[in-house]
């Protein structure tokens, strides 16, 4: 488990990289109204959703033993993808709060705001 | 000795003049100071007198905590930084047993022997048919003479009716408050007089105000305490000609009360004639210790649009673009004020300052305003205060309409920056509508108004006035997408960006993580604090002084 549980966190913390890349890149709008920030919120939550897929299709299609050398360790392998899922979604959740409070002024504080 | 400084625009070029001179205190050029100003004149109902108004109005409520009229405190380093005292005095003819100089000298009201020797003598300085008989309510219409005559009478005439007591209009209240300050701050005031010298009221007045303010405070109060002139600084512009309008026509002089009509053909030689006499005239000599010598080296253009053939001679439809001379008379001001401690001299300074003329077009520095020593400081600030401008009216739509300032609070307020929520909208309004005035607007029916800094550099073009032509878009569509930060023709000054982060972006990060109010800004309302913030961004984004 141990070894699937590191490619996991890597996969969600590269998907988080992308997501700030991304959010930053969204410029400030001016205006009465302005639509930056709920753009920022829905590019992480995209992300998140996303996380969670690639991990899957990486899993799947790369990480996993070839069932025909072990198909005890495939089985197993497979077995515990749902759980590095999740746990992926949990690093991704948990870092991307952890870089909204650190960046609170900053466009990266705009996943998750300060309530009024 | 603390100086207490005194601002005094007389007629319609000295109310423009004061113009730019308030808005050279919303940069911020005038730190700390509390500044008293008396605009004097006696039209009324003059355009360019009601728009100066109405700019140091929105001033002071810019400044004043909501609900108050208190004018605000003066603060240091940031927008709007002096605290101005308006003070209001016209002389009125509008009355009809004032409204020209044979009715106010009630010739023919006295015995035979005195109306003949009043008549004569009026009849050798004043033409009998035209000067005498002319209307007055617009000004003393390029007759200097009967223009100074008058001034110094209507001033003393207000300060014998202060002096009697009893009930007291509004001009003559505040002349009242305005002389009582010029005469508590005695050796320690300095005075500077914006004016003309080439038309009618500034010209008339410069040369007797600080005579009949004398006699003012004389009559007002204790002779002990008389206000020796001779003892305070004066300072004041020497501006001639710059700007023509259409040459009255036969049919409005043949009306009685226009037989006297300012032809700006004569400017040129009323400002000669003027010269000559501020060269060699004892009084101007032993009162004024500086006059800025402004001109226009080139042939003047012509500021009206007149949509008739009459000359507009003055009431509301007078309301002049602003020109760049005005600038340097504002900046003539700051001179003064800011020259070092001096001793007053009985020799009269006359300065003047060439800029550069190529191949029919001005190339202007801010050195040419302020001097090489501040120019970058002038620049600086009109740089910082035209990108708060372009923020506020072109980022946030503030010059369509919109809540432009209260859009840029949202956006801090996004940033986690909640400390401005509690500025409410009517301040906030307060705050796109003077960016209005010094900028531009458009109206309800989407048409481009140029506001001060648009008209300033308008009266140049085709020369360069310090910053590049995309700070001065007008049109709706370009301003949406101006680049707030890439105003200067200097490429070091525009704000920094980046790949992933735009100039805007890189300001705002600047801002939220740098720009907080110090103490020493001596800021303390939630909107004094609010504007010294974006100052300082702006600041700190614009590089001229490394942190």
């Amino acid at each position: 488990m141990e070894l699937t549980l590191i490619p996991a966190v890597a996969v969600a913390l590269a998907i988080l990289l992308l997501a700030a890349i991304i959010s930053i890149l969204i410029q400030f709008e001016g205006g009465i109204n302005p639509k930056d920030d709920n753009k920022r919120r829905i590019v992480f939550w995209v992300f998140a959703i996303l996380n969670p897929i690639v991990y899957w299709l990486l899993a799947y299609f790369y990480l996993a033993p070839d069932p025909e050398e072990s198909r005890r360790a495939y089985n197993r392998f497979i077995e515990v993808i749902p759980t590095d899922m999740l746990i992926g979604v949990i690093s991704y959740i948990i870092a991307g709060i952890a870089v909204s409070k650190f960046a609170v002024t900053g466009k990266l504080g705009h996943w998750f705001p300060k309530k009024k | 000795m603390e100086e207490k400084l005194f601002v005094i625009a007389i007629g319609g070029t000295g109310m423009r003049c004061l113009e730019s001179f308030v808005h050279l205190c919303a940069i911020g050029m005038f730190d700390n100071k509390e500044i008293e100003i008396l605009t004097l004149d006696t039209d009324q109902a003059n355009g360019n007198m009601g728009r100066t108004w109405n700019l140091i109005n929105t001033y002071n409520q810019v400044k004043s905590e909501n609900g108050s009229q208190d004018g605000g405190t003066p603060n240091t380093n940031t927008f709007f930084s002096s605290k101005l005292n308006i003070f209001k005095f016209f002389i009125n003819y509008s009355n009809a047993q004032r409204n020209t100089y044979k009715n106010i000298s009630k010739l023919g009201e006295g015995d035979e022997r005195t109306n003949r020797h009043n008549e004569m003598i009026s009849d050798l300085f004043l033409e009998k048919e035209t000067v005498q008989e002319f209307n007055l309510e617009h000004g003393y219409r390029a007759q200097t003479h009967l223009g100074s005559h008058l001034m110094y009478h209507g001033i003393l005439e207000a300060a014998r009716k202060i002096r009697k007591g009893g009930e007291l209009g509004k001009p003559e209240i505040d002349l009242k408050e305005f002389l009582a300050k010029l005469q508590s701050a005695g050796e320690s005031a300095r005075v500077f007089v914006f004016g003309s010298v080439f038309g009618g009221t500034g010209a008339s007045s410069i040369p007797i105000i600080p005579v009949a303010f004398r006699e003012a405070i004389g009559i007002i109060g204790n002779d002990n305490e008389k206000f020796d002139p001779k003892k305070i600084k004066f300072g004041s512009t020497l501006l001639t000609e710059y700007f023509s309008f259409t040459k009255p026509n036969q049919n409005q002089l043949s009306e009685k009360k226009n037989s006297v009509i300012a032809d700006s053909s004569f400017f040129p030689i009323n400002s000669q004639a003027a010269l000559q006499f501020y060269q060699n005239d004892p009084t101007v000599q032993s009162v004024y210790n500086k006059m800025y010598h402004i001109g226009w080296p080139v042939e003047s253009k012509s500021l009206l649009e007149e949509k008739d053939n009459n000359t507009i001679t003055g009431g509301s439809t007078q309301k002049n673009n602003c020109h760049v001379l005005e600038l340097m008379c504002a900046a003539a001001a700051f001179e003064f004020f800011n020259t070092a401690n001096y001793e007053k001299t009985d020799k009269i300074e006359y300065l003047f300052r060439a800029i550069k003329y190529e191949n029919g077009i001005f190339e202007l520095t801010s050195a040419d305003f302020v001097g090489s020593e501040k120019g970058d400081v002038f620049l600086n600030k009109l740089g910082a205060f035209l990108s708060f401008a372009h923020i506020v009216l072109s980022k946030n739509e503030g010059g369509n309409g919109l809540l432009g300032t209260k859009g840029f609070i949202t956006q801090l307020d996004k940033n986690n920056i909640k400390d401005y929520n509690t500025i409410t909208d009517d301040e906030t309004k307060r705050i796109d509508e003077y960016l209005k005035l010094f900028a531009y607007s458009f109206t309800s029916e989407n048409l481009f108004e140029q506001g001060w800094i648009y008209q300033i550099r308008n009266s140049i073009l085709p020369g360069n006035f310090l910053f590049n032509k995309d700070a001065f878009k007008d049109s709706l569509k370009e301003l949406r997408n101006l680049d707030v930060g890439n105003l200067f023709l200097d490429n070091k000054h525009n704000w920094k960006s980046s790949i992933i982060k735009s100039r805007y972006d890189t300001f705002i990060t600047k801002l939220t993580k740098e720009g907080k109010p110090e103490l020493n800004q001596n800021v303390n309302s939630t909107k004094e604090k609010f504007l010294a913030h974006i100052h300082n961004g702006i600041m700190i984004s614009q590089n001229f002084i490394k942190k």
